[in-house]
């Protein structure tokens, strides 16, 4: 360095007087050319990263967050919709809450593991009371649980099979709706009984418009051992065909005498969702879902300003089946959440939209709310309810029948 | 020299400064750049370039292990859970075999991405032969042509790849006609073996099943695959003339495409590559470039795919029973069919009724009736021996041509008639044919259906023939068909002995009984 100075054009254009060059030499490092070369290109850049590194933290810093959000987590099978919804998440995020959902059966729900899970929301009493009793097992704090709304279990299906079923005398449509009725009572017993007789549509249809199905005439459902859904439809057909039953012995014979009904669709359905898209008859004729799953379908409908969905109908069962959801905090703030659904109006609203009857004492919640959506209420006419077996015997019964491997 | 080095300097500087600020803005964001390890079922090689997208805009990517979906269900089975994630066709394969290795765990997170169905891509001239009476086209159809030599296909290794085990399920389940999901009484190689006839040419995987398609295209009739698969193949310009798809009128196996969750430390990347798949302009652009079904009953539908896809066939959930098809498919595969010898008898009282019966059964054995999965299937191998007193007419079949069927149609239409009846000596007849048979190359497995409706009244005694073939030949089964008044005690007595058994029929049930036992043994 020191045996070559600078190289400036202006210095060894000027002659070398005593004092000028000093001045000329000793111009600032900082206003010399070669050091601005050197020195620009990566300040700017540095500029460039500082005022990156500011903004980005700006952008942080302006997202409305007055108080922290915290981040629930919780463990549910189809309630999740009510928590997958954007509205939800709104409401839920104005008392500064997120729920991040892990989307499982409900018996699977209630029997994994529940490290780091707020809350838990199986759709159904019995998943429920394989919780409730698993908590006080392993001797965990208690806390409120909450009852915010009921389903029934439908058996959901096309206007085709419906029909079919209508005409075999199984069926028959609610009351005053017109030309394509939504909904349609069931005699659940019959129904079965064409199970036993291995009557085929094809068979019930008889030469009449129907749908070519060669298979035999059931209800498909989600897996017993793993979800609620499974379970009732097991609960309720072991119902029909026997009533509830109390002893050990009784489970057994009736394990026998029902699972060739629940088991003859082979693989359970895991995504039962597959019902309202288009391909759904690629994989279902009847499936069992939750009332709110379907009215919530309808709904969106005609939110979306288009019209009911006229192909899709629902079967109740004559013998009919509640299921009440629950909703089991396990942390403090899983009962902050819960004590929303009673504080919140606008919650059980939403719940009322997403086709949930909620339990607040204002019946006729959703039937107003359907109606003023142009969607027709459901008339069903249920002669009989499910009692449901006593928890460790239906227990046993899912397992005979399932053949469930691991949970359950 | 010095002038170069010093501008190294600033550049060092400049892509420090660089890298600094790119660093800022890493942690800044919450995306970072994250990498999945996924077994993958090999036809989502198609998935590429959305990946590619999927990690620009997420930040995750999908390092994808592509394996055949059967394949890659065993690999995951092992327990030995060397991937983040698994994509798969299906995780039905996956789920019988947890249950076969009696697995108690929780299930791995699952969230379905999109659909396809099993489906038949026929030429256009197949398509015409099959649509000829304009109707729908079932798997009975399909395994019809098959065995008749009319139909070429090629269709993946139903041991390797889950088209290849859905579509062997399929024609299983609408063979067995019962209408449910298969039991494991429900599963006999005779019927699925006229189909399999049919099946040229096999892969391990999807890609490589559609290059070796493309390559025979013009000694094929048909490819068995996913619709998406067909679809994409018709998009590709590697055939002269598309292939028409067919959707089988007695059920199809549709496929959800779940992405399953195997380290649950990758649940929060997890949840990003599922939310942006699931999202309508993904699901939009997966119809476009893949055509899988959405998911999203809300995302239109291109025009080719709002045909719809079939009903659905119920898919077995007992390892056994897939255990079992798979074992037939291999024998199938392995070995000659059968070689079945009918005795067939031509006594006085079989004269009217009985022969009318037994003309129908072989006609439709040879395929004149509806459609069906049992029929004499190409190159199977068959003798046909009336006989009275004795023995009075011999013919060995090959199946080939209609000719070859015409000759057996004159055979059994035969009306003349012996007024004795010498049951065991022509049994024993059929056991030194049947000797000789098995000692030829390959060594096919023989077995006997006797057809009868009286008492054997000349000639050997049971008893002689017992003795003359102790504990006959256990590998040369007896089958007596009892029609009448047989002597069903003696007929019991000595099919029992060869390891085979006395089946009653009527006129409803001798065709039934001859499928029966023209088992894959």
């Amino acid at each position: 360095m020191t045996s070559t100075p600078p190289v400036d054009d202006a210095n060894r254009a000027d002659g070398p007087p005593v004092e000028e060059p000093l001045f000329e030499v000793q111009r600032p490092f900082y206003l010399r050319r070669r050091f601005l070369h050197a020195f620009i290109p990566p300040f700017a850049l540095t500029v460039v990263g500082l005022v990156a590194l500011l903004v980005s933290g700006l952008l942080v810093m302006v997202e409305p967050v007055p108080a922290p959000v915290v981040t629930l987590e919780g463990k549910m099978g189809t309630n999740a919709d009510f928590f997958d919804d954007e509205q939800v998440q709104a409401i839920l995020l104005r008392h500064h809450l997120r729920v991040h959902v892990t989307n499982m059966g409900s018996i699977e729900a209630a029997t994994t593991n529940l490290d780091s899970i707020d809350f838990v929301f199986p759709s159904g009493e019995y998943a429920v009371k394989l919780l409730t009793q698993r908590l006080a097992d392993e001797g965990r704090p208690r806390f409120t649980p909450l009852r915010p709304f009921v389903s029934s279990i439908v058996l959901a299906t096309y206007r085709d099979y419906a029909k079919t079923l209508e005409e075999g005398g199984l069926a028959e449509p609610h009351p005053g709706q017109g030309v394509d009725p939504l909904y349609y009572d069931l005699d659940i017993e019959a129904f079965i009984g064409l199970f036993d007789s291995k009557t085929s549509w094809n068979q019930l249809r008889d030469g009449r418009p129907g749908p070519d199905n060669g298979n035999q005439v059931l209800a498909q459902t989600t897996d017993m051992c793993r979800s609620n859904g499974g379970a009732a439809y097991l609960a309720l057909a072991a119902f029909v065909v026997r009533g509830a039953p109390t002893t050990d012995q009784e489970v057994i014979a009736l394990a026998d005498e029902i699972a060739p009904l629940l088991r003859a669709q082979g693989e359970p359905v895991s995504n039962p969702e597959i019902y309202f898209n288009e391909e759904g008859r690629g994989k279902v004729s009847i499936i069992i879902l939750y009332e709110h799953q379907y009215l919530a379908h309808q709904l969106r409908r005609r939110l979306d300003h288009r019209e009911l969905d006229t192909d899709k109908v629902l079967l109740y069962p004559d013998v009919g089946l509640q299921t009440g959801p629950e909703f089991v905090p396990l942390t403090l703030n899983g009962q902050r959440l819960g004590e929303l659904f009673a504080t919140v109006p606008e919650l059980r609203e939403r719940a009322t939209q997403l086709g949930f009857r909620v339990l607040d004492g204002s019946d006729g919640e959703l039937a107003r709310y359907l109606t003023e959506q142009g969607v027709p209420v459901p008339d069903p006419d249920i002669e009989t309810k499910v009692t449901l077996p006593r928890t460790d015997l239906l227990t046993k019964m899912i397992k005979a029948v399932g053949e469930c491997r691991g949970v359950g | 020299m010095p002038g170069r080095r010093m501008m190294r300097g600033p550049v060092r500087l400049a892509v420090l400064w660089v890298a600094v600020a790119v660093l800022a803005a890493c942690v800044a964001t919450p995306r970072e750049a994250v990498t999945l390890r996924v077994l993958a079922s090999s036809e989502l090689a198609d998935m590429a370039p959305l990946l590619a997208d999927l990690r620009a805009e997420t930040g995750v990517e999908l390092v994808l292990d592509l394996q055949g979906t059967v394949d890659a269900s065993s690999a995951l089975t092992s327990g030995d859970y060397r991937y983040d994630l698994a994509w798969l066709s299906s995780d039905r394969y996956f789920q019988l075999g947890l249950r076969r290795s009696g697995y108690t765990g929780p299930n791995p997170l699952r969230t379905t991405t999109m659909l396809s169905s099993v489906a038949v891509g026929v030429t256009r001239a197949t398509a015409q032969r099959l649509h000829g009476d304009g109707g729908s086209v079932s798997w009975a159809d399909l395994a019809d042509q098959a065995a008749a030599g009319e139909l070429r296909f090629a269709m993946g290794d139903s041991r390797h790849t889950g088209d290849g085990l859905a579509a062997l399920v399929g024609v299983a389940t609408a063979a067995a006609g019962t209408g449910r999901a298969l039991r494991l009484e429900d599963v006999t190689c005779d019927r699925v073996r006229g189909f399999l006839t049919g099946r040229q040419l096999t892969a391990d995987t999807s890609p490589r099943l559609i290059d070796d398609f493309v390559a025979h295209r013009g000694e094929l009739d048909a490819l068995v695959t996913y619709e998406s698969v067909l679809l994409s193949l018709n998009d590709s310009g590697r055939l002269a003339e598309p292939l028409e798809i067919i959707y089988p009128a007695d059920g199809t196996v549709q496929s959800d495409y779940p992405l399953l969750l195997f380290d649950p430390a990758k649940r929060a990347a997890y949840d990003r590559v599922v939310e942006w798949l699931r999202s309508a302009p993904v699901q939009q652009r997966i119809m476009e470039q893949t055509w899988r079904r959405s998911i999203d009953p809300d995302v239109p539908r291109p025009a080719r795919l709002q045909v719809a896809a079939g009903n659905a066939l119920y898919f077995p959930d007992e390892p056994d029973v897939i255990d079992r098809l798979l074992a037939n498919y291999d024998a199938v595969a392995a070995r000659p069919s059968a070689h079945v010898i009918f005795l067939l008898d031509f006594s006085g009282s079989m004269r009217g009724r009985r022969a009318a019966m037994l003309r129908q059964a072989f006609a439709d054995l040879a395929g004149a009736g509806d459609p069906a999965f049992v029929r004499f299937h190409q190159g199977e191998r068959f003798t046909v021996i009336r006989f009275g007193g004795r023995v009075l007419e011999e013919r060995e079949f090959t199946v080939g041509t209609s000719a070859d069927l015409a000759v057996l149609d004159d055979l059994v239409a035969t009306e003349s008639y012996d007024s004795h009846t010498a049951v065991w000596s022509t049994v024993d007849h059929a056991y030194d044919l049947a000797a000789t048979i098995t000692a030829a190359e390959g060594h096919p497995p023989v077995s006997v259906v006797l057809i009868t409706d009286g008492i054997s009244n000349t000639g050997l005694t049971a008893d002689d023939f017992l003795r003359s073939h102790p504990a006959a030949d256990p590998t040369v089964p007896l089958f007596a068909i009892r029609l009448g008044d047989a002597d069903t005690a003696e007929l019991t007595r000595v099919a029992t002995a060869t390891g085979g058994r006395i089946i009653d029929a009527d006129r409803d049930s001798l065709l039934a009984a001859l499928k029966e036992i023209r088992g894959c043994s």
